[in-house]
């Protein structure tokens, strides 16, 4: 009985009907993201998704995740994950570590979206070095297959500061929409600043 | 007294997820798209459905089952056949895709499906809603394209749209369905058995834009059985915008 109404509590847990509506992000404003010092200034209007994907980060969308996903992470400490864990004690997440160079960010990446997202496959397509929030940073594109047998590709900036992780992404389906949307995205990134 | 206490607190969690604000709406019509555009004379090429059929275990991992995709591609196909009656020559075969058209047409029913998720999900469940798409849906405006890469599907040159059919069916799994009995009875949760979604939808195969549209998650008909893979048919068929030919005058 009690191994029941473990299970029927923890089907309890995922919500069906969200708590609070997503919030509209409106064009010109500026925002902070990540519950952070991140701010940006978006040229359209976007939408928050209410629920966080993870402690420090922030999804932004303009048709739903799975057509156009962006993700912000901001002031990631050292032994912090990304993402929420999905399967802890199967499949952990990477944590982020202070002593990261940039170039460790890729890898940072692949695996900590592989488990978050459920990919059937990530590969790094290129990586850049860039700047990022005024810091010397690295840019990434990716390319993604998901459980929805979907071919995205994407891309992230990142860079350290003080030991602390900030990161953009984008992930788009191949088709129409990461052509469509990336310029959206670098936008984004070109309006970053940290308060 | 914790154990009642518990017992309070998935019951008001249960009548929550009961609230009428899982209302949504099932079907949609671009702002800017004529019907009366659609005669006899206009081409709709339908494409092989996406079908995807397995069991629902009771953790709810979906498990395919070739055997029944099989049979509920047969099932379908037979259904689509009375459709193709009913509408007579404007509905015709998209061309069987080999090689690198037959991946290109794989992708897009993959998109479609994803697509159709998000209007589902983001425009027509309320509780869900975008804030973008709610402002759509102040102004009237139902605005979701596949892109206009459509026109490199095999056969898009001959036709002026694209019928897109996708269905995904999980039947819970015996373990499913008692934990979804055990769970009614014991703590008034509703635990949901089976995923039933079919889309369908036609599209402009020059801009990609979906001009017309009827999904749901929880559709009806066993697609395993023919009467349920008719049923099926028939209720994703529901308001298509085209004018029935077979001189039954039913619409």
């Amino acid at each position: 009985m009690r191994a029941f109404l473990l299970i029927a509590s923890g089907l309890l847990m995922v919500p069906t009907v969200p708590a609070a509506a997503h919030k509209l992000i409106d064009a010109g404003e500026t925002v902070t993201v990540a519950k952070s010092d991140l701010t940006v200034v978006p040229a359209i209007d976007w939408n928050r998704i209410n629920e966080r994907p993870g402690k420090e980060a922030e999804r932004w969308t303009l048709d739903g995740e799975l057509l156009n996903d962006v993700l912000f992470f901001a002031e990631v400490e050292d032994g912090d994950a990304i993402f929420r864990e999905v399967d802890k004690r199967n499949s952990p997440l990477p944590r982020f570590s202070g002593n990261m160079l940039l170039i460790d960010l890729p890898d940072f990446l692949n695996s900590s979206m592989r488990i978050a997202k459920g990919h059937q496959t990530f590969s790094v397509d290129s990586v850049a070095p860039t700047t990022f929030l005024g810091q010397p940073g690295v840019s990434v594109s990716f390319s993604t297959v998901g459980n929805d047998d979907i071919r995205r590709r994407g891309r992230a900036v990142a860079t350290i500061i003080d030991g602390e992780l900030f990161m953009m992404t984008f992930e788009a389906p191949t088709i129409y929409f990461f052509e469509r949307d990336l310029p959206h995205f670098e936008q984004l990134v070109a309006s970053a600043r940290l308060s | 007294m914790l154990l009642s206490r518990l017992f309070v607190f998935l019951g008001m969690a249960a009548l929550l997820l009961a609230s009428p604000v899982s209302a949504q709406e099932r079907g949609a019509v671009r702002h800017d798209f004529d019907f009366s555009t659609l005669g006899t004379d206009t081409r709709i090429l339908v494409f092989r459905p996406r079908i995807k059929v397995g069991e629902q275990s009771t953790g709810g991992m979906f498990e395919p089952r070739a055997d029944w995709t099989e049979l509920a591609r047969e099932n379908i196909g037979s259904a689509l056949d009375v459709q193709r009656r009913r509408y007579g020559s404007s509905l015709i075969d998209a061309p069987e895709p080999i090689g690198e058209d037959a991946r290109l047409v794989d992708e897009y029913l993959a998109l479609f499906s994803a697509v159709s998720n998000s209007i589902i999900t983001y425009q027509f469940f309320r509780g869900d809603r975008l804030e973008t798409k709610k402002a759509d849906n102040r102004e009237d405006v139902f605005d979701w394209s596949l892109g206009p890469g459509v026109a490199e599907l095999p056969g898009a040159d001959q036709a002026d749209y694209a019928l897109f059919i996708s269905t995904e069916d999980h039947y819970g799994s015996t373990g499913r369905k008692a934990l979804q009995i055990l769970a009614a009875v014991t703590v008034g949760v509703g635990v949901t058995s089976g995923v039933h979604s079919g889309y369908a939808a036609l599209i402009d195969l020059k801009t990609g834009n979906i001009l017309w549209i009827n999904a749901d998650f929880q559709m009806g008909g066993d697609v395993r059985e023919a009467d349920g893979a008719e049923k099926r048919v028939r209720q994703l068929f529901e308001d298509f915008p085209l004018p029935v030919t077979d001189g039954s005058g039913e619409q």
